[in-house]
């Protein structure tokens, strides 16, 4: 046993140096909040492990005494899950417990240890540590058991602690803060963690920790507690008010249940779930389906689909791709059998209002200088998948990579309004609306946007191109705009004009006229730039009118000869013709 | 002469609580010279699958009669000031480092206390450590 023990020391020593860059918080750049982690964990592309807990409550030897009310494992389950999930660790209950007479083991006498159910980490509930009638709980990496004094089940993570040494973390104090003093040997150092995969915790991102609850535990620290900054919230210190792993712990555990054979007989696949798009709303289009669940040794596959899904390529690896078939059904499922007996389905929608969403408000070709322009993806309410939910729309703008713009002061490129500093091309918005600036520079662009669902899921709903360039070469409304000039010839210096502008429903723009508070409203107001220009190229009139029937007058012509009139737009129309003065 | 006796021993007791409120038992049980050999906290050892740990050259304590201390730690710091037990087992230190010169109290609770066992924790933890200390030493 003290061989094995060894050897996983060794072996994990050997994962931790493996993320030795991460190591040690002198690089902040590198790391990562609980909050990023949380969310990358939570992808979709990442798989999980599933870890199969039985609860066993313990009474004295007659029935009586039970540690706990039965009532409160939802309660622990729940809390344990919200601890681990966002490392990608889910447990699974197997039944719903066990009653164990034995007064010995409530008191949790030496050698009265019941014998574990197999394949699952037994969490037994007891009265009483009757030699340490303090303590919480009590467990080790190995043993595959957990022992939880009953008033503790639901205070301060006391469950998560004891099963974060059981998957095999460490106290966050370690070597710090013994019962006899400082371990040189092995304890952190607060200002220089390059050690940290060989001290403390053996984790890098916990920072160094010590514990006042030892009494004399600090004695002979030469780096005074001070200088200690240590995550009081962290689940394996002794601090009071716990509330989450670090990253750094949630990757050891996870590798522990990966390659330690310890743990093996634990894991599941009873927590898996089908993971891949919620819905397939074009036909053609393939989308791949996985199980969530890392494999465990080497698992065998058999997916099946129903409705208007077909299988494309093998039907027996660990994932899928899938197409949609024609005439669509309304719903569709995704199933799979894992080693022949563990199935589990997802259903999917295979008919949606809307293929791909066209962002309303999007113009295809867009007047640089424009101004903001407001977005919104249209939401078809039958699409929204009640178990996940969408909670947030990504949003992004893409440039070609092999044509960079030099950036100089005058050159602004698009961005979002209310993206960061850094990231001005993305923006996460909670609803479905976004404003985008377009920017001065001549160009064109793939703007994008992401569904992103409760579990982590994205999903491209909109993807569409836009060409950024000068007004006078706007494609949309250069050979639509007409004018009429009257009259022609033209007398008295007088001319009436008409501008005719075509509908927005062009087919080279894209608006919807029921949302308008969404358009740029200078763009909106009629805005028309004339100029007339004399047959030896001399401008001899110049003006803006803000109406699409206007009347010049005074101009000074010459009778007889012909004059340039140009009509531009602020949309980018443009319009000649000639006139002649009487 | 008994209401006398009666009130004498009253007086007797009452200042002796005002006083210090120390446990008499228990402050001449723990006089003596007590070494750390191990202690108990929330991890079980997968050998002995029990959660006690031994501990090498643990720290010697001595208890004075006159409710001084003095802790010797290897290699060279040493704690000394004095301490009580209250009525409630309640160990209080209050104790100046050397070298150091710095000053602490400290509170535990003492769970056993006989003629060679010794074992406190602090009170309100949870999951330990609980010190064991043995007697190396009567006075």
């Amino acid at each position: 046993m003290k061989n094995y023990y060894n050897l996983f020391v060794y072996l994990f020593i050997c994962l931790a140096r493996l993320n030795a860059q991460e190591c040690g918080f002198v690089d902040t750049e590198n790391y990562q909040t609980y909050d990023q982690y949380h969310f990358n964990r939570s992808s979709a592309n990442v798989d999980i492990h599933c870890i199969n807990v039985c609860f066993r409550i313990v009474r004295d030897n007659n029935g009586a005494n039970a540690a706990i009310n039965p009532n409160i494992i939802p309660q622990v389950l729940s809390e344990m899950n919200s601890k681990f999930n966002p490392h990608g660790i889910y447990f699974n209950q197997v039944g719903t417990f066990d009653y164990i007479n034995s007064t010995n083991y409530n008191n949790y006498l030496q050698g009265s240890s019941p014998a574990n159910i197999p394949n699952c980490l037994n969490i037994y509930f007891i009265k009483n540590f009757n030699h340490n009638p303090s303590l919480g709980g009590i467990a080790t990496f190995g043993t595959l058991r957990v022992t939880i004094k009953g008033i503790h089940a639901t205070n301060d993570c006391t469950v998560s602690h004891e099963v974060g040494h059981a998957l095999n973390l460490r106290h966050t104090f370690r070597c710090t803060s013994t019962a006899n003093g400082f371990n040189a040997s092995c304890a952190e150092n607060p200002f220089n963690s390059v050690e940290c995969h060989i001290r403390g915790d053996l984790v890098c991102d916990t920072p160094a920790d010590y514990t006042t609850m030892g009494g004399n535990s600090n004695v002979n620290n030469p780096y005074g507690l001070n200088n200690y900054n240590p995550d009081k919230k962290n689940i394996m210190s002794y601090w009071i008010g716990k509330q989450h792993f670090s990253p750094g712990q949630g990757e050891r555990m996870f590798s522990s249940i990966t390659g330690a054979p310890e743990l093996q007989s634990i894991r599941s696949y009873n927590c898996a779930n089908v993971v891949g798009p919620s819905k397939i709303c074009r036909s053609g289009r393939i989308d791949s389906y996985r199980v969530s669940v890392a494999p465990i040794g080497t698992p065998t596959y058999n997916w099946s689909v129903s409705g208007c899904l077909q299988i494309i390529g093998s039907s027996t690896n660990s994932s899928v791709n899938i197409t949609r078939t024609l005439p669509s059904t309304s719903n569709s499922t995704i199933s799979v059998t894992i080693n022949g007996s563990i199935v589990k389905t997802k259903t999917i929608r295979t008919r949606c209002l809307f293929g791909v969403f066209r962002m309303a408000g999007l113009y295809d070709w867009v007047s640089k200088d424009y101004g903001d322009m407001g977005l919104i993806i249209p939401i078809d309410p039958e699409d929204e998948d009640l178990d996940d939910p969408v909670v947030k729309y990504m949003w992004e703008i893409h440039e070609q990579e092999s044509e960079p713009t030099a950036l100089n002061s005058e050159n602004i490129k698009p961005y979002f309004v209310g993206a960061l500093p850094n990231e001005k091309n993305i923006f996460t918005s909670s609803t479905n609306q976004a404003i985008v600036n377009w920017g001065n520079i001549s160009k064109s662009y793939l703007i994008t946007c992401h569904e992103i669902t409760q579990s982590g899921e994205k999903y491209l709903i909109s993807e569409n191109y836009v060409d950024v360039g000068d007004p006078k070469n706007n494609p949309c409304f250069k050979n639509n705009i007409q004018s009429i000039i009257a009259p022609n010839p033209v007398r008295n210096g007088l001319i009436n004009v008409i501008v005719q502008k075509p509908e927005n429903t062009s087919p080279c723009n894209y608006k919807d006229l029921e949302q308008p508070q969404f358009f740029n409203s200078e763009l909106d107001k009629v805005n028309n730039s004339i100029t007339i220009f004399d047959y030896q190229g001399n401008e001899i009139y110049r003006n803006v009118f803000e109406t699409n029937e206007f009347t010049i007058e005074n101009v000074n012509l010459i009778s007889g000869n012909n004059y340039v009139v140009n009509l531009f737009t602020n949309e980018g129309g443009f319009n000649q013709q000639v006139i002649i003065a009487e | 002469m008994k209401k006398i006796i009666i009130l004498i021993l009253f007086v007797s007791l009452g200042c002796s609580d005002s006083e210090d409120n120390s446990n008499g038992l228990m402050m001449n049980k723990i006089v003596g010279d007590w070494k750390l050999v191990g202690y108990y906290d929330d991890e079980e050892d997968p050998e002995t699958g029990f959660n006690y740990h031994t501990v090498e050259n643990g720290f010697e304590t001595t208890f004075r009669q006159n409710k001084t201390f003095e802790t010797t730690f290897i290699p060279s710091e040493t704690y000394s000031g004095k301490f009580n037990i209250a009525n409630d087992s309640i160990l209080t230190f209050n104790y100046t480092i050397t070298p150091s010169g710095i000053s602490n109290p400290e509170r535990f609770k003492i769970l056993i206390l006989n003629d060679n066992v010794l074992e406190y924790i602090a009170p309100g933890a949870i999951f330990g450590p609980q010190l064991r200390l043995e007697r190396i030493n009567n006075p």
